[in-house]
């Protein structure tokens, strides 16, 4: 009988913790699937930047040094893989894009261009979905990492090895302006 | 406070939920029903001279009660499925929003909403009125959708529409929209019933030969018939603000701005009401606002609009 209890509490603690195995599995994989999600938005940008350039290279005849700095800061973002590094390099090249747009206050006749504009409407749009992701992924990285870190999960979290998961941080700056979107008139 | 869920544990926590609501809804009309029999069957006693039906007994009421709910649960479940299957959409004479430059604004804030949700984007129908209301349907998310009023279009701005359209997403996300309709089909299975059994009166004999059984289905009805009176609606209620305090979370959650709900709702609340939409029970837990509001305020299947600014206040 009593061989019989010890053996079913075996058996509900081996259950338990495989439930618990597959929650992490999951949990982690849910941060993946995430940061997919943020990198297609993140590609959209990066696709949009060169047509970009081109436009404003044909209205600029100096100052062509912002311009360089955008492409650079693009390039750097694209190599980026970690998500700390890529969200300081996504910092700059929203820097950098600021103040290409400041810049291009001067040039009325680019102000006119209607693919200028539109060019400005998807980079805003693209910049508030990239907000979106963001604020989805760093959630799921928050359960994440307390699963890992509250009892009982952190016991098979610590024999899988698993580490904190790093979130994407933006510069609160930056995350205010994409969620005010001054860019956008509707 | 704000318990911040992501998609994934908030549907864990729902599934529970609704579990916990299939299995404690028929207990619940069970004990409901069965302490009605026993007042039924003390006042039957007192009442016939000389004559006393035999006690009525737990094991009797099982072999004649135990089907009934189960035919409830059962139909109750065909029933809601059926429904949020072609969820009563062309009742309200909603129609998916053009896809032009005009409605952009409304097609962009739905697909943030849904990226911050980790949710596939909704899709969007728009119904003619001047009204501000705003609706969620669909059984699952994948197959879920929006309806917006076009007064609420032209009124609200970008950040309060969005947060509209979050306290929508905070609805599918949380699979409001199937408790609902399992509760509603409940509802009325158990007016039905209880309705049919009362009716076995006039059919049966009520004494005399055969007139227990009879009068246990009376009872039986009668119980079923003041849970749907007197019970229902007010688990429906509970469970309906529920969902709305919870959504207007998940909308100040999404956006971060609880903010623009609070503006949003008092623009609403100033012309919430939608003809169309107040004869149809299924959508009112739906609604941002209340569609027929300044009806009754006991049972209403929202709670008050300052209860629900005070709360998104203490998010802020």
């Amino acid at each position: 009988m009593i061989g019989i209890i010890i053996l079913l509490v075996l058996v509900g603690i081996v259950v338990y913790g495989i439930s618990l195995f597959n929650g992490l599995i999951a949990a982690r994989q849910h941060i993946d699937e995430a940061w997919s999600t943020i990198n297609t938005q993140l590609k959209r940008r990066y696709d949009l930047i060169p047509n970009m350039v081109k436009l404003i290279q044909g209205y600029m005849k100096h100052e062509s040094d912002t311009l360089v700095k955008v492409t650079e800061a693009r390039k750097m973002a694209m190599q980026a893989i970690s998500p700390a590094d890529k969200g300081k390099a996504e910092n700059m090249l929203a820097g950098t894009l600021k103040s290409l747009f400041a810049l291009s206050e001067s040039y009325p006749e680019l102000k006119a261009d209607k693919s200028f504009v539109t060019a400005q409407e998807t980079l805003s749009d693209v910049e508030a979905k990239i907000q979106a992701t963001r604020q989805f992924y760093n959630s799921v990285v928050r359960t994440f990492n307390t699963k890992i870190a509250i009892f009982p999960s952190n016991i098979v979290a610590n024999m899988l090895h698993m580490e904190k998961a790093s979130y994407f941080e933006l510069d609160a700056d930056e995350a205010q302006k994409v969620q005010q979107r001054p860019d956008i008139q509707f | 406070m704000l318990t911040p869920r992501d998609v994934y544990q908030q549907t864990v926590a729902n599934n529970r939920r609704l579990l916990a609501l299939i299995l404690l809804f028929p207990a619940a009309l069970s004990i409901f029903v069965f302490a009605c029999l026993k007042v039924f069957e003390l006042i039957y006693n007192q009442g016939s001279d000389g004559y006393t039906a035999d006690a009525i007994k737990l094991s009797d009421f099982w072999v004649v009660f135990l089907p009934i709910v189960l035919l409830i649960a059962l139909l109750m479940t065909i029933f809601s499925l059926a429904q949020g299957k072609n969820m009563i959409l062309s009742l309200t004479g909603a129609e998916p929003c053009p896809e032009d430059a005009e409605h952009s604004r409304v097609f962009h804030a739905v697909e943030n909403v849904a990226l911050a949700a980790g949710l596939p984007t909704p899709k969007v129908y728009l119904m003619k009125s001047s009204a501000l209301n705003a609706f969620a349907t669909g059984y699952s998310p994948k197959d879920a959708a929006i309806t917006l009023t076009t007064g609420l279009v032209d009124r609200l701005s970008p950040l309060e529409l969005e947060a509209v359209i979050a306290h929508e997403m905070g609805h599918i996300m949380n699979r409001d929209i199937r408790l609902n309709l399992f509760i509603i089909t409940g509802i009325g299975m158990i007016g039905l019933f209880g309705e049919l059994l009362l009716r076995t009166r006039t059919r049966g004999n009520s004494r005399g030969k055969g007139g227990g059984a009879v009068i246990i289905l009376l009872a039986i009805g009668f119980g079923l018939y003041l849970f749907r009176l007197l019970v229902a609606p007010f688990i429906h209620m509970a469970i309906s603000r529920t969902q709305e305090f919870q959504a207007d979370a998940t909308s100040a959650y999404l956006t971060r701005n609880p903010q623009a709900l609070v503006d949003a709702l008092i623009k609403i609340s100033e012309n919430p009401n939608v003809a169309v939409l107040a004869n149809t029970a299924a959508f009112h837990s739906m609604c941002i606002f209340n569609p027929l509001n300044g009806l009754s305020h006991l049972l209403d299947t929202h709670p008050s609009i300052e209860a629900r600014i005070k709360r998104l206040n203490e998010m802020s």
